[in-house]
């Protein structure tokens, strides 16, 4: 390139710069005051509605904590009667009046067998 | 001027100061509600939602060995549902009583008169199934309300009644291992301080406070429960047999000191204490009636003599029939004298004038009995065998009994050779012959094997030496042989089994008389025993009150409950006859 068209060609670059100084735009449309309010209500509507979820939330994971606990007691009671119940049907007394028993003869006396 | 009138401006202008001003006025009231009368309001907020709520503990249970390695409960806890009524919002009482005996099965005057009160709070049913509660709530009967409630239950029924004790209306233990631990069976209450809804729930807030509950501990027992009920069975017998007023009977492991069975007849049935007319049943004889336990002692006084030396099994003396002590005669029970006997003979045939021989001797000068020899008896019943302080058994109500020192009359010290003048619980009894026939070991009696946390932490009461040689081997070997000779041709002939080495002492003493001195009609009959010589596995102690049957309380009386006892046991301790492995 010779240094005339270097000159040429760096001239045809500030032109387009200066072209495009002169090619701005500013915007039109500006929030008013009427679009404020709205966007602070929407704000505060949803951190009201945020908060009311969270203390919604909270009761009832304290309902769901009641319930689990209820059932914790249910079944603890369920378990004692269980537990009851084997004991029952496993104490001497019932063991000594089942049908099975009654035809048992009591053993008086055991036999040993001498040693060799 | 109207307001359609004005310009929209205006109109706005208007609607912005009506709304200030509302806006101030609920300002107003809110600052009066929050700030002024703020601290009021928060009052009243937490008197109605702020509450406090104490969490039952889980009452401890007892458990005992039942001989296979695995343990059997004695006492448990079941819910039940306690139905109770407003009767001021009961609208028809005789209705409601009868929709509530349909379910219930119970009886419907009673209903109607509990219903028909001017009472606020009335006990329909006190301990309801729950099922059958389930069915009665359907009903949706105005006035009547439910309530859990637990109860303690007894899956072996009456089964050492007088070991456990019972838990009274207000949660009380009494009496017997319910009321020695009632502070570790109670547990600890918990609580849940806050905020609850309107239903009772409490709302889950961080400023909630809530302590769980501590259950109380579980109680192992050192009972086992097959040799309880033998033990039961062959009291209950043997009272009857011998139409006695009521007996008592301890079995003890002799080389752990650990009881294996605790028994009184008549017993009670501690699910329902309170239908029991007399009270007295609930007392624990054998821990808490110290009594004159007769010639059971004298094994205790030859040990001494044996261990001291100034006796020995073949030692002979000349019996008199009678001795004249502090111008008191004091002569044999029931036989005569005039001839020589040696000690084993004293302890066979029970020698009233034998043990006094033996006393006599026990310090240098051997004419009489004088303060040393009372010293000698007076420190091995009292330091060796504990005899007037409590063995600490772990059982409420415990009674040491007493005895004199040394400074007691001469007869009265005779008399106490022979178990006169003295009282003793049967614990006593049965850690004292624990000791001699174990080779002179004095272990702790102790009925707790262990105790259980909620936590699973657990506290072993291991067997305890408290002192490790009361007699030395030799006197206890002696003294088991002595013993040996009541069972093979003296008054406990009973207990005999061939191939068996068993070991006992009868005693009849006769019962004192509140106004001075001893009934002459009114016997109480002992008898201690062990089986067998060559290695003791087990101590038994019977104690009969008044049988009413010809001859010796002690051989009539108590022996046979001993020998039932006895028998049994060496079935189910697997114990070989002598010569058969």
């Amino acid at each position: 390139m010779t240094h005339s068209a270097r000159v040429a060609a760096v001239r045809q670059n500030r032109r387009m710069a200066r072209n495009r100084n002169t090619t701005q735009y500013k915007g039109t449309s500006r929030l008013g005051p009427v679009s404020n309010s709205l966007i602070v209500g929407l704000i505060i509507t949803a951190l009201g509605l945020l908060y009311l979820v969270q203390v919604t939330k909270t009761s009832v994971y304290g309902f769901e904590l009641n319930d689990l606990k209820e059932s914790q007691e249910e079944l603890t009671k369920t378990n004692q009667s269980l537990e009851v119940q084997a004991a029952r049907l496993q104490s001497l007394e019932r063991i000594e009046d089942s049908e099975l028993v009654k035809d048992f003869e009591p053993a008086s006396e055991l036999g040993y067998l001498p040693a060799n | 001027m109207k307001l359609q009138s004005l310009p929209s401006v205006d109109r706005f202008q208007v609607a912005k100061v009506v709304m200030i001003v509302i806006g101030l006025v609920f300002i107003a009231r809110l600052f009066m509600v929050q700030v002024v009368n703020g601290h009021y309001y928060r009052e009243k907020a937490a008197s109605t939602q702020q509450k406090s709520v104490e969490l039952e503990p889980v009452r401890g249970q007892i458990y005992a060995h039942d001989g296979s390695g695995t343990l059997s409960p004695l006492v448990l806890n079941e819910t039940y549902v306690k139905v109770i009524a407003d009767p001021r919002f009961v609208e028809e009482p005789e209705v409601t009583a009868r929709q509530i005996a349909d379910v219930t099965g119970g009886d419907i005057s009673q209903y109607i008169d509990k219903l028909s009160s001017d009472s606020a709070y009335k006990v329909i049913e006190e301990f309801l199934e729950k099922q059958t509660a389930e069915q009665l709530q359907a009903l949706e009967l105005p006035g009547i309300a439910f309530r859990d409630t637990t109860k303690r239950v007894y899956p072996e029924g009456n089964l050492a009644a007088h070991v456990l004790g019972f838990v009274n209306a207000d949660g009380l233990g009494q009496y017997g291992i319910e009321q020695y631990f009632d502070e570790a069976l109670s547990g600890q209450p918990g609580y849940v301080r806050g905020a609850f809804d309107v239903r009772g729930i409490p709302i889950a807030l961080a400023n909630n406070i809530e302590k769980e509950p501590l259950n109380g501990e579980n109680v192992v027992l050192t009972i086992d429960r097959n040799v309880q009920k033998a033990a039961e069975k062959a009291l209950e017998t043997g009272i009857k047999n011998s139409k006695a007023k009521r007996g008592s009977v301890v079995v003890m492991d002799p080389q752990t000191g650990e009881i294996r069975a605790m028994a009184n007849y008549p017993t009670f049935s501690p699910g329902e204490y309170a239908a029991t007319e007399d009270i007295s049943t609930f007392t624990n004889r054998a821990v808490s009636e110290p009594y004159e336990p007769g010639s059971v002692i004298k094994v205790f006084a030859m040990a001494l003599g044996l261990n001291t030396g100034v006796v020995g099994p073949t030692t002979t003396y000349y019996d008199d029939t009678c001795e004249r002590i502090d111008g008191f005669k004091i002569c044999n029970a029931g036989f005569g004298g005039g001839k020589t006997r040696d000690m084993t003979e004293v302890i066979t045939r029970s020698v009233n004038t034998g043990v006094i021989y033996v006393l006599k001797n026990l310090a240098e000068n051997r004419s009489d009995i004088d303060a040393a020899d009372k010293q000698i008896l007076y420190d091995f019943y009292t330091d060796s065998l504990g005899f007037g302080v409590k063995t600490n058994i772990e059982l409420a109500n415990e009674q040491a009994g007493y005895i004199d020192g040394p400074e007691a009359s001469d007869a009265r010290y005779a008399n106490m050779t022979f178990g006169q003048g003295l009282t003793v619980n049967m614990v006593h009894l049965a850690a004292g012959v624990s000791a001699l026939a174990n080779g002179g070991t004095y272990y702790r009696p102790t009925i707790v094997d262990r105790t259980i946390s909620q936590a699973g932490d657990v506290t072993d009461y291991e067997p305890q030496v408290l002192r490790s040689s009361i007699v030395s081997e030799n006197t206890s070997k002696n003294i088991r042989a002595m013993m040996e000779t009541v069972v093979q041709s003296g008054g406990g002939y009973v207990a005999r089994q061939a191939g068996h080495k068993i070991g006992g002492k009868t005693g009849t003493a006769q019962l004192p008389n509140p106004e001075g001195g001893y009934f002459d009609d009114r016997d109480l009959g002992s008898f201690v025993g062990f089986g067998t010589s060559d290695e003791p596995q087990y101590v038994i102690v019977v104690r009969v009150d008044e049988p009413q049957i010809a001859g010796y309380a002690g051989t009539v009386g108590a022996a046979p409950v001993f020998a039932e006892i006895s028998n049994w046991l060496l079935n189910y301790y697997g114990v070989a006859p002598k010569g058969v492995e």
